[in-house]
């Protein structure tokens, strides 16, 4: 793996538009370092650069839904904590809008109410 | 694999991928959302060693910089790209300089300044806005030149467009740098007036 494109994926985290930013947000409110996000996802440094790589899968449920798949499917990662982080990293940006705009939390279109775990396998039902 | 550090690569360039092979990768960016570390992988170290051989004196680490802002915001905008306007090689570096050249700038602004780097970095994105604009169109008798020109002739052609003033830059795209002042601004002002009088031919414009 080129670690050019390693510390490419790492600065990617900044920008909404990569799925970096996203497993950036979930690690931080999981509390968990490199190492352990890589494990909870299944990757190894060269499939989690990928992943970072990857645009943010779209929001509404069926676009989620097949996003992650494809990007959990190409990567073989785990795609409930993939989805997990999608959705962390809506709700973490939704808050942080927010604030920045002075909205109050209940009026924004808060996607935590949508926080459901996506499931496993396509096919299988969603846990909540 | 883990690839050479970029350091290696002063003076030298990395052979891009095939066109088709880059084309296929920029395809793929609109509609498959994985597709995107595919590009990194086959253009991200091929430019970054074209920023530093573009100017050599620049640290790895700004090249690699300018080269992955380049690269990022490519696959962030991929249909802002033209392939009947410009080689898909040229326009990354063409980003990639003008990210560069944006570098230099902030860092000239801290070190004249001391302005706090969270302050420079508020003031960049409305700056590097203008960067990701696509080039103004190339009238195809033109592009025609272009694509015809040599390696040295497109690089001058590519500061020309990138509006360099600094003639120690072309020359030492040049190689003549070891030439008294006033002989490299000789030759630099030679080579642009022959790429300018080249491109104004196809164009009808011409002067000879």
């Amino acid at each position: 793996m080129d670690d050019m494109v390693i510390r490419a994926a790492r600065r990617a985290a900044r920008d909404p538009y990569f799925l970096a930013f996203a497993l950036e947000r979930y690690a931080e409110v999981q509390q968990m370092d490199e190492p352990a996000l890589s494990a909870a996802l299944g990757a190894t440094p060269e499939t989690l650069a990928h992943a970072r790589l990857c645009k943010m899968p779209r929001t509404d449920p069926a676009g989620l839904r097949e996003d992650v798949d494809r990007i959990a499917t190409k990567f073989g990662l785990n795609r409930t904590v993939l989805a997990q982080a999608v959705r962390c990293a809506e709700v973490t940006e939704t808050h942080r809008l927010a604030v920045e705009q002075g909205v109050p939390e209940d009026a924004a279109p808060l996607l935590a109410a949508r926080d459901r775990v996506e499931p496993d396998k396509p096919g299988d039902k969603p846990t909540g | 694999m883990m690839a050479a550090p970029l350091t290696h690569a002063r003076g030298g360039t990395v052979p891009w991928p095939s066109d088709d092979e880059l084309l296929a990768a920029w395809r793929r960016l609109a509609d498959d959302p994985t597709a995107a570390g595919e590009f990194f992988l086959l253009a991200l170290r091929p430019l970054a060693r074209a920023v530093l051989a573009w100017r050599p004196s620049t640290d790895p680490d700004d090249a690699e910089s300018a080269a992955t802002d380049a690269v990022l915001a490519f696959c962030k905008y991929p249909e802002r790209y033209d392939p009947d306007q410009l080689g898909l090689p040229a326009y990354l570096r063409m980003i990639a300089r003008r990210r560069l050249l944006n570098l230099f700038d902030k860092h000239r602004r801290h070190r004249e300044h001391r302005i706090p780097w969270d302050a420079v970095e508020l003031d960049t994105p409305a700056r590097n806005e203008e960067d990701d604009d696509p080039p103004p169109p190339v009238p195809p008798a033109a592009r025609a030149v272009i694509d015809a020109l040599s390696e040295v002739d497109r690089q001058l052609f590519e500061l020309m467009v990138d509006r360099e003033r600094k003639t120690s830059v072309y020359a030492a795209v040049l190689g003549i740098t070891h030439l008294p002042a006033d002989e490299q601004r000789r030759e630099v002002k030679k080579a642009k007036d022959r790429i300018n009088a080249r491109l104004k031919r196809a164009v009808g414009g011409g002067d000879g």
